[in-house]
């Protein structure tokens, strides 16, 4: 160990080791901070400052009362895909869920006849779901579709029918897209809707779909939980 | 519509959005005050600040305390698809690449090192860490970790001007073609916020890459801690199946 590192990080890279080697597995709870500050004979505010950082990294979650427990394992994503958010989650072994906060038609505006190419009085279908993993929500999803693309897009049930199978059934077929990946801290009404506290880290993503005429047919901005997802890809 | 979510607040950000890009508000102009924009579209004054403190934690704003809100600088945006050293990439974009040595020494193989680089426990490793600037920004903390034995006296050689990737392929025969990587969140330490000039606990990505020889064999583990208030990751996306 690099004995040059501040305490606090020496002490969150050895308690980082215990969990990834699953020494402390998932689901126990870590020794109290007054156990670990005598276990290292260091003192307790260098403690949690380590824990803090391990609780941020996502590896561990403090339940009040309870104390500090190892969390569940990331959930990851490949970067470079198409796929649906339900069948993503299906692969990992997690039941996922959504909850509509709003779907509904409005106007293009200024925002949409530039990213569809559109007049701003064009309709534009916004779905804005909240997805959910095993219960939990995972992540915020507001899509637009020009909704001339799907007639009566608004009468399917999007607690029902993925948007990507509606889409396929009127002959729209998703050929490639961009994708911008940030870290934000998110506010409300989003932070309130992932039941995180504002101010809270998460991932942002803008992401735009193209059909194989070089349409473009979707664009999502997304906010996904950044303590329990991360992605990961392959450059060459 | 939910009773209890109070979308509007979403469609001021998304006026505030358009504002600056019809008005043409470019990186360092100033934000009209929160009370003219609320009296020009007749919106709540506290919803207005609402949606621009989301422009501030999304890094599209910046506020001065006393002075206002202004636009802030672009985000450097890297493309993920392709695996060039880092120097070349960005300066394929046109921007500027320097570094600073935070240290350089040969440590013994973690439990971790030992796993990526797939090696014995113990075996000397090549570590070096420095801040990458980019267009004179200060974006990153850069830990490369690489076996001793693919590149023997490795650390005579100066990495604040040269590339490392570089430096590999050229003295010691060793391209690298492919990387793995893993992007999670992390936050700024008080150290680390010293070398990127950004106050400690700051949003900040955390990547962590192998990089591969064209046999498949792991040569290098890095990590990466990348100021997110400067940084963004745009990636090419293909279709998965049909």
């Amino acid at each position: 160990m690099n004995s040059r590192l501040p305490l606090y990080q020496q002490l969150a890279d050895l308690l980082r080791e215990k969990i990834e080697t699953e020494t402390i597995p998932f689901g126990q709870a870590l020794p109290s901070e007054r156990e670990l500050s005598e276990t290292y004979g260091i003192n307790r505010m260098t403690v949690r400052r380590a824990l803090n950082i391990l609780v941020t990294e996502g590896l561990l979650i403090k339940i009040q009362g309870k104390g500090t427990f190892v969390n569940q394992p990331h959930i990851e994503s490949a970067m470079d895909s198409i796929q649906g958010f339900g069948r993503f989650l299906k692969e990992q072994g997690i039941e996922p869920s959504s909850r509509v906060v709003y779907s509904g038609i409005r106007k293009a505006g200024y925002k949409f006849h530039r990213i569809f190419d559109i007049s701003e009085d064009s309709p534009v279908f916004r779905l804005f779901r909240l997805r959910l993993g095993d219960g939990d929500p995972i992540s915020l999803e507001d899509t637009y579709v020009p909704a001339d693309l799907v007639p009566d897009i608004e009468d399917y049930d999007f607690h029902v029918y993925s948007l990507y199978d509606v889409m396929r059934q009127h002959g729209i077929f998703l050929k490639n897209g961009t994708e911008k990946l940030e870290i934000v801290r998110v506010t409300n009404p989003e932070a309130k809707l992932l039941d995180l506290a504002p101010g809270t880290m998460a991932f942002h993503l803008e992401n735009i779909s193209l059909d194989e005429h070089g349409r473009v047919v979707e664009f999502t901005s997304s906010y996904t939980k950044g303590e329990r997802f991360r992605y990961s890809t392959v450059m060459e | 519509m939910s009773k209890h979510t109070n979308l509007v607040v979403l469609d001021l950000y998304e006026k505030l959005e358009e504002y600056i890009m019809v008005n043409n508000l470019k990186p360092g102009d100033k934000l009209p005050s929160e009370r003219y924009l609320a009296e020009l579209w007749n919106v709540n004054r506290l919803t207005l600040r609402d949606a621009i403190e989301k422009l501030a934690n999304e890094n599209k704003v910046c506020k001065a305390q006393g002075s206002g809100t202004f636009i802030a600088p672009p985000k450097l945006i890297e493309n993920s698809k392709k695996f060039i050293s880092h120097s070349a990439g960005w300066e394929a974009d046109g921007c500027t690449v320097r570094s600073k040595k935070i240290s350089m020494r040969i440590m013994e193989a973690n439990k971790k090192l030992s796993q990526h680089l797939d090696v014995n426990l113990g075996t000397p490793i090549f570590e070096l860490k420095r801040v990458r600037y980019v267009s004179d920004i200060p974006l990153s903390i850069e830990t490369s970790h690489i076996p001793e034995s693919f590149c023997p006296n490795l650390d005579r050689f100066d990495f604040e001007h040269n590339s490392l990737y570089g430096t590999l392929e050229k003295e010691y025969g060793i391209q690298l073609v492919k990387q793995t990587q893993v992007v999670s969140l992390t936050s700024i330490t008080g150290k680390e916020g010293e070398y990127l000039g950004v106050a400690e606990d700051s949003c900040a990505f955390y990547i962590t890459g192998t990089a591969l020889d064209k046999e498949g064999t792991p040569i290098e583990y890095s990590t990466a801690v990348i100021r997110a208030d400067r940084y963004a990751i745009k990636t090419r996306l293909t279709e998965e199946e049909l």
